[in-house]
């Protein structure tokens, strides 16, 4: 392995290509900084960078896109697990947000993915969530309501720390 | 497998510009890419606390489902992303965007404000 370590970096002319496989800090192997784009501040490579992502649709379920994502598991109706490929660094320092794309249902509820943390561990491995419904529909004499469903369009993205 | 062991990186011909080629032909932006904060909470019991953030020099306590995080490094304006969620079916929302801070607002479904275990939300954006 050839390893080529400088203070600064200069070409002889137009634009600068670097043709690389793999970026590793110097000092710290686990921390780059960037210029950030007011030109002066810098912002933290490895922290800006999302560790894991996973579109799937929970009806099935299935799993149509994701980034260091393992598989899917279903849990019950509403409920499941997201298993990461690559660990996280603890089990709750890493955070998921999450968000729905398309709804299960022909009523005007607000579908929603969530953490289940509270009900299902958090493991550095698994991000347990919940899906459904909640909202009002016209004359239904069951106003306010919401259940647990299979939604199709779940998104999670992981942000913190990995192992 | 080449590796590049570096501290910092800089653009040339523009300091806050670097291009990266995607996973197929096209090319994105580091800078853009990156999020320039995020934010993981428990305001459970009213007195919001950090899980773990980035970026996020202090929390404060706005009222009952509204907590606000101060950035360390403040953003260039005040248009920036913020995604957020918080467990169990409880929805949440971001308010009160600002350079230096923004707010995220958690409710039951109900319709009420509420102090959750686990708030999250990220930034993305241009930093000053």
């Amino acid at each position: 392995m050839s390893t080529i370590k400088v203070d600064t970096y200069l070409t002889r002319g137009g634009v600068s290509e670097i043709a690389i496989d793999k970026l590793k800090g110097a000092s710290s192997a686990s921390s780059i900084s960037v210029v950030g784009e007011g030109g002066t501040t810098t912002t933290n490579l490895q922290q800006g960078l999302a560790k894991a992502s996973c579109l799937f649709d929970q009806t099935a379920p299935a799993i149509d896109a994701s980034f260091n994502t393992a598989s899917l598991t279903d849990t019950s109706a509403g409920k499941g697990i997201v298993n990461w490929t690559n660990n996280m660094g603890g089990a709750l320092t890493y955070s998921c947000t999450t968000g729905i794309t398309n709804g299960n249902n022909n009523h005007p509820y607000l579908n929603a993915i969530l953490a289940d943390k509270l009900h299902v561990t958090q493991t550095t491995s698994a991000f347990p969530f919940r899906t459904g419904y909640a909202g009002f529909e016209n004359g239904s004499a069951n106003n306010p309501f919401g259940n647990f469903a299979d939604n199709d369009g779940c998104l999670v993205v992981a942000i913190g720390d990995l192992a | 497998m080449s590796t590049l062991n570096v501290d910092a990186l800089v653009g040339n011909t523009s300091a806050n510009a670097i291009t990266v080629r995607g996973e197929g032909s096209a090319t994105t932006s580091l800078q853009q890419g990156l999020a320039k904060a995020w934010s993981h909470l428990n305001v459970n019991g009213g007195t919001p606390a950090i899980r773990d953030t980035f970026n996020i020099a202090s929390i404060s306590d706005i009222g009952t489902g509204n907590t606000r995080n101060t950035f360390t490094n403040a953003m260039s304006n005040a248009n920036f992303a913020a995604p957020s969620s918080a467990d169990a079916f409880n929805f949440s929302s971001v308010e009160s965007y600002a350079t230096t801070h923004y707010q995220q607002r958690v409710g039951n479904t109900s319709g009420s404000s509420t102090d959750r275990d686990h708030n999250v939300s990220t930034v993305h954006g241009d930093l000053a």
